[in-house]
């Protein structure tokens, strides 16, 4: 049985639906203890050296720890993770947390472990799944649902439980995005759709037909930055044993995903002048060249190196900015004291450190697309009112750094889980 | 941030290089063993930068901000290079101001914005020699009537010259007399076939030049005569050189065998007589012509580097990098290593079968920009490239 399709066409998407609708009461009546316990399996068969070169895969093996896992449920359902498993109380009345039956997913190219990642929050909750998944991630996804299907648990009840079952509801496959009859098609075979993408692939999915039922649940573009106060900034600087650390984990968020990922850090806003931004730029390279030698970048899209040594070209010869590189195109990190603005993230462990008088100046250039923003902010008062106002512009997450690309709950702004489940009151 | 930054007044001084510059001009073309050659650039290169660092503070910024040293330079790989779109930006100028007898400026087809090179007479006078030494190479010594696929107007006589007009000019040692082929009406590019069929009459059978840039030579010339059903000739031993705009005719799916084809068929030469060259405004003087194998061969004067995007290494035979030309023409801005947005595949270190000497390549494209995809797609409302 093949769970994924490199090119289908209508008659095999058509068949698929079939197939991983009947799968549906299957899947449905498992119960989510099981299901948490088959994916940490699945976990340890993804953190061997056979996935090693599987670019986040060290994160989404951390992520699908049973832990991890049901933490994420009981955020998202509000301790109320019970009643995926049947009714239970809540006050006078019973609720009940039931799979919204079949999800369309929309995967996007920027990490290759987003449809493995997308699917088991979704089969988490005990839905069946149709995945859309890019052609330059079928292969990767080829081989970790190959682990899957060989992943095994025996439940509370001494049965076994394998991936194989459940993939009986689910089926990945890709078809061009031009496809507009395949596109409708799967959408109109579900009960969610999940996009995941940049604007042109929201635009497609959400104007194509749907059931009225049916609930949308959105990852739209986005991007990150960071913000540092002046006593953060000094720590760095500083390189004392907690300063290293802060660049430490600083640099595992630009490193992580390749900065693909919308929870990426591009743009460090640091307090002070240029030359604060320098010294705390240097200090942000040196990390970058220690990890970079641990952690090798493995290969480079053509343009966006050719980006990357424009800006190196520009911040080299510019009076007031600086740069600080390797001399491949492995790390860049570009200096400048241009203010409260965005620049277009680059990707590829680049970065933009740039100096800003005071961080609340940030605050009126952050929109709802910003997604991400981590903090290092020494003062507490300043901290609590730069995160009201970046709450009202519209960001979705504030952390520390270290955990940008951390999946947590709420998720650009929602509950994911919650938003896989239909909820049923019964009074 | 100040993005025209003044020079610092300081001159270039006298080179010490001139001699070894016009050495390497004034010789026969191609014959360099790959490695002598590179021995010899390097010694110039090296000086060249250490000149120019000294002149322009940017250009020494760039140097020690981006860890090149303070060389010696032995390898290509050791020349730092500026990405070419520098000189859209910056007034990358190491001579005082009015040393300067020229300002050639890009066709901007890409950016809409015109790079902006400083020549000075030392420069403009390494520039035609070395124009003519290449294409000596490639069309012989002997003066021909030469027709201008462009209008009079785009090599008016000014202290500023577009790229177009600097490549009119460049081939202007190889003409007897010269014909402009098309009309200016206003903003518009007609082509005047009375003028080019006088032409043909007269010199068919003088082995006529023809210089056009690529896209109007597509644009204009192949697409309006090709409307009329117009050709001439047969003139079987005229050339036509062309370059630029090879972006907007792969966007509209025209291959060079296409572009030769058609061409040749209006013209009434051969289609192997069509030769495609590689140059830009940035580095008037170097071009790189097609050979009867295909590949292109940097000069003696120059050279090209295919780096790794990642590694920024020299790629090896047969694989495709980032096109760098490297240059010991400008003395009166820092050409010397100019990094492209174009990828080459290295066909060889040596050994074309057209007999010339030293690394040969073909053009493979720009580079492919990176698709912008999924949740990570740094948009932003308020967009400004850093």
């Amino acid at each position: 049985m093949s769970w994924i399709h490199d090119r289908i066409d209508a008659t095999g998407l058509e068949s698929e639906a079939a197939r991983v609708e009947g799968a549906a009461s299957n899947t449905a009546a498992r119960p989510t203890a099981d299901l948490s316990a088959l994916f940490d399996a699945f976990a340890t068969k993804l953190a061997t050296p056979a996935f090693a070169d599987v670019e986040g895969i060290a994160f989404l093996a951390t992520w699908l720890r049973r832990k991890s896992l049901e933490s994420t449920v009981r955020a998202s359902l509000g301790g109320r993770e019970a009643a995926l498993d049947g009714f239970v109380a809540d006050g006078s009345r019973k609720l009940r947390a039931a799979p919204r039956g079949i999800v369309a997913q929309w995967i996007a190219g920027n990490i290759p472990t987003l449809a493995v990642f997308s699917f088991v929050l979704s089969a988490l909750v005990k839905n069946v799944n149709l995945v859309r998944v890019p052609k330059e991630s079928l292969a990767v996804v080829r081989r970790m649902l190959a682990a899957f299907e060989e992943t095994s648990i025996t439940d509370a009840s001494g049965q076994a439980l394998s991936g194989r079952d459940i993939l009986e509801g689910a089926s990945f496959f890709y078809f061009p995005g031009e496809d507009r009859s395949l596109h409708a098609a799967l959408s109109l075979r579900a009960d969610a759709r999940v996009v995941w993408g940049g604007q042109e692939t929201l635009a497609t999915v959400l104007a194509l037909p749907r059931h009225e039922h049916c609930e949308d649940i959105v990852f739209g573009p986005k991007f990150s930055l960071g913000l540092i106060d002046t006593g953060g900034r000094e720590r760095v600087v500083g390189q004392s044993d907690e300063g290293l650390a802060i660049a430490r984990s600083l640099v595992r968020d630009v490193l992580l995903f390749d900065q693909a990922a919308c929870s990426s850090p591009h743009i460090l806003y640091v307090e002070g002048t240029l030359e604060d931004a320098r010294a705390f730029g240097r200090a942000l390279a040196g990390e970058l060249a220690k990890q970079t030698k641990r952690n090798p970048k493995r290969g480079i899209a053509e343009g966006t190196a050719a980006a990357i040594l424009r800006l190196r070209t520009d911040y080299g010869l510019a009076e007031d900015r600086d740069v600080f590189a390797s001399s491949a195109v492995d790390y860049t990190v570009l200096v400048d004291a241009d203010g409260p603005v965005l620049s277009e993230g680059v990707q590829s462990r680049t970065l933009f450190v740039r100096a800003v008088p005071s961080l609340r100046d940030v605050v009126p250039v952050v929109t709802p697309q910003v997604q991400t923003i981590g903090l290092l902010v020494d003062d507490a008062g300043l901290a609590a009112d730069l995160a009201e106002r970046l709450a009202q512009r519209g960001v979705s997450r504030l952390v520390r750094f270290g955990l940008m690309n951390v999946y947590d709950q709420p998720w650009d702004g929602l509950f994911a889980c919650d938003r896989f489940v239909r909820w049923i009151s019964w009074t | 941030m100040s993005i025209m930054e003044s020079t610092s007044q300081k001159s270039a001084a006298p080179t010490s290089t001139d001699e070894d510059v016009i050495a390497l001009i004034d010789q026969a073309q191609f014959r360099l063993d790959p490695a002598e050659k590179e021995r010899r650039l390097c010694a110039v290169l090296s000086a060249q930068v250490d000149r120019h660092a000294s002149a322009l503070p940017a250009y020494a910024r760039l140097v020690d901000r981006l860890g090149f040293g303070n060389g010696p330079r032995a390898r290509y790989e050791d020349v730092p290079f500026v990405h070419v779109s520098a000189f859209k930006k910056f007034e990358l100028r190491s001579v005082p101001q009015d040393k300067v007898v020229r300002v050639v400026t890009s066709s901007a087809t890409t950016s809409g914005t015109p790079s902006r090179i400083h020549i000075d007479k030392p420069t403009s006078f390494r520039q035609t020699k070395a124009l003519a030494a290449t294409l000596t190479d490639v069309l012989g010594k002997a003066r021909r009537p030469y027709l201008v696929l462009d209008a009079a107007e785009s090599n008016a006589a000014s202290s500023s010259l577009s790229a177009r007009g600097a490549a009119i000019r460049g081939l202007l040692p190889f003409a007897s007399d010269v014909t402009y082929a098309l009309d200016l009406n206003g903003t518009t590019l007609v082509p005047n076939e009375d003028r080019m069929r006088a032409f043909f009459d007269k010199n068919a059978d003088r082995s006529p030049l023809l210089f056009g840039f690529t896209y109007i030579v597509w644009s204009v010339v192949v697409a309006e005569l090709g409307r009329r059903g117009t050709s001439f000739g047969p003139a079987p031993g005229a050339a036509l050189l062309h370059s630029g705009g090879w972006k907007k005719l792969t966007e509209l799916a025209v291959d060079k065998d296409v572009f030769a084809s058609k061409v040749g068929a209006i013209f009434g030469m051969p289609a192997s007589h069509v030769l495609d060259f590689y140059g830009m405004a940035e580095q008037v003087g170097v071009v790189f012509v097609d050979c009867t194998a295909g590949n292109k061969h940097p000069p003696d004067f120059a050279d090209v580097l295919l780096r790794d995007p990642l590694t920024l290494d020299r790629v090896r035979p047969g694989e495709a990098g980032l096109i760098e030309v490297l240059s010991i023409l400008p003395e009166s801005y820092p050409g010397q290593a100019l990094l492209t947005d174009d990828v080459g595949i290295l066909v060889g270190e040596d050994g074309c079968a057209c007999g010339r000497r030293g690394r040969h390549f073909r053009i493979r494209s720009r580079v492919a920009q990176a698709e912008v995809r999924g949740c990570g797609d740094t948009f932003a409302q308020k967009r400004v490239v850093g």
